[in-house]
């Protein structure tokens, strides 16, 4: 054997090579596992699952770890391009399912598992079926935001899709009939969980949708984890929200995940009970509106009155709407002065016009002849001429004379000259 | 012919949603409020805003405040039955 062995190793030709059989490097082996490993289809491409071991997220970025089960170890590696976008962070102890090929690492001279997917395991499928089916529908258009429809205000009757027994109806109930004691309820009861789940919520919206008295639909159901949701993230589920008539609010009660049913739904609530209060207004908050603005449109309609009636009293305040006799009774009494005056001014005016006339005749009686006659004189006149004969001189005897006297005339012959009549005169004055 | 009109605006106003009655409630109050309406249209206003105001309370006070469910019979057709045999049946 040993002699067999140094033959081998010392070959007359040179060549390695024990009894014709050739001798490999190390890196011609590791070449040739390589070689096999990465050529079998049943290692390129593989699905492993197992349990997370010795994780470590190197500086570089890349993540390395080993995948175990009770009988063996595959040591793993995923590189940071590959590992950027895993949605949850790997950590011992955790059950994953790893997806990509068996390969070489040449320098350890180990095998390892160059991971290209990384999902937790038993969410693993779901959570890809769950991808696949968003970015399918998301092609489709049914989560286009021009889709969803508006939530009424008021519906006539709330419909609910859900389990009748489970907590979401009870918070359902409750927080509508706390906002809206008198909303009407139509519950479709439906089994929100396990395989029946699908069939059943889809039968039960289509029931909602057969009548019409329903506004709005709620679809949901209580918290639960993922695999208990799923119910909400299957297809035929997500097709008969999108094809309801009645708008649907989503109500899985799951604050952060979203279901498919979420995304093609008209509206989205976090949990069951914010749906409700989506679905209807509050009776109280409403009657308060309607009360404020009751009491605006009088207080408006009286202010508006109030201000029209002022603007009227102050015009009537004005004296020529208040007393429009006042004026009239004014322009009267003026005239009433002015014809007065006027009757004063023609009074006195005649007044005065007859004491100077009277006082005029008195002159005119003082210094008439006739008074004079009156008094026993005469006037002595030439006849003829009419001449008054004031100078006796100018008498000539055999003149014929005229003498006036208070009543009557008499016709005298002058008989002597002027000097007798003088002398005739002496004795009168 | 007056009586006419206005009966037919109130049914009009009966046939508004609740939200339709109450945004024109709140537009005539908005309306009246600026005050710059004549008397007369101001009068018909404040009618149209109570008979809104009203129209909108009954529109509140509509629903019965009804639970029931909506189930299916053997045919697979919708039945309504009311929500206190479920009740009792969840309790059992």
């Amino acid at each position: 054997m040993l002699a067999n062995m140094s033959e081998a190793i010392v070959s007359e030709s040179g060549e390695p090579g024990v009894g014709g059989r050739r001798v490999l490097t190390v890196g011609e082996v590791t070449r040739i596992i390589k070689g096999v490993l990465e050529r079998s289809p049943d290692l390129n491409p593989v699905l492993v699952k197992g349990e997370i071991s010795n994780f470590k997220h190197h500086s570089s970025g890349h993540m390395y770890f080993t995948l175990k089960d009770d009988k063996a170890r595959l040591k793993c590696v995923m590189f940071r391009g590959r590992n950027a976008s895993l949605r949850f962070r790997p950590e011992d102890g955790l059950t994953v399912v790893a997806g990509g090929y068996i390969g070489v690492y040449e320098t350890a001279g180990e095998y390892q598992l160059y991971v290209d997917e990384l999902y937790p395991a038993g969410q693993g499928a779901l959570h890809l079926a769950f991808e696949q089916l968003k970015a399918k529908l998301a092609a489709e258009g049914l989560f286009a935001p021009e889709r969803k429809r508006p939530i009424p205000f008021l519906p006539r009757t709330v419909g609910v899709v859900t389990s009748p027994t489970g907590a979401a109806i009870r918070d359902i109930l409750s927080v509508l009939r706390r906002r809206f004691p008198r909303v009407n309820i139509l519950l479709a009861p439906a089994i929100v969980q396990g395989d029946e789940g699908p069939d059943s919520v889809v039968a039960a919206i289509r029931r909602m949708n057969r009548r019409g008295d329903v506004d709005v639909l709620i679809v949901g159901r209580g918290g639960g984890s993922l695999e208990e949701l799923w119910t909400f993230n299957d297809e035929r589920v997500a097709r008969a929200i999108a094809a309801s008539r009645i708008p649907v609010i989503s109500a899985v009660g799951h604050e952060t995940d979203f279901t498919i049913a979420d995304f093609v739904a008209d509206r989205r609530a976090p949990t069951p009970s914010a749906a409700a209060e989506m679905a209807v207004p509050e009776y109280a908050a409403l009657l308060r509106e309607i009360s404020v603005q009751r009491e605006r449109l009088v207080g408006a309609e009286t202010k508006l009155i109030a201000r029209l009636r002022d603007g009227l009293r102050y015009l009537e305040k004005s004296p020529a709407l208040t007393r429009p006799q006042d004026r009239v009774r004014q322009l009267s009494q003026q005239v009433d002065e002015l014809l007065h005056r006027a009757q004063l001014a023609i009074k006195n005016a005649t007044h005065a016009k007859r004491s100077r006339m009277e006082a005029l005749v008195a002159k005119l009686d003082a210094m008439s002849p006739l008074g004079t006659l009156a008094r026993g004189y005469a006037i002595c006149r030439f006849e003829g001429t009419d001449e008054v004969i004031t100078d006796a001189s100018k008498v000539s005897p055999g003149d014929r004379l005229r003498v006036r006297v208070r009543v009557g005339e008499i016709a005298c012959l002058a008989t002597d000259s002027g000097n007798g009549v003088e002398q005739v005169r002496l004795p009168i004055g | 012919m007056n009586s006419a009109k206005t009966g037919a605006g109130a049914a009009g106003e009966e046939n508004k949603t609740f939200e339709e009655a109450f945004k024109e409630l709140e537009s005539i109050v908005r309306r009246l409020e600026t005050g710059d309406v004549k008397l007369e249209e101001s009068l018909k206003l404040f009618e149209q805003g109570v008979r809104l105001a009203r129209v909108c309370s009954s529109k509140l006070d509509a629903a019965e405040g009804k639970i029931r469910l909506l189930l299916e019979d053997e045919g697979g057709e919708p039945v309504e039955a009311p929500f206190d045999d479920l009740a009792g049946a969840a309790s059992s």
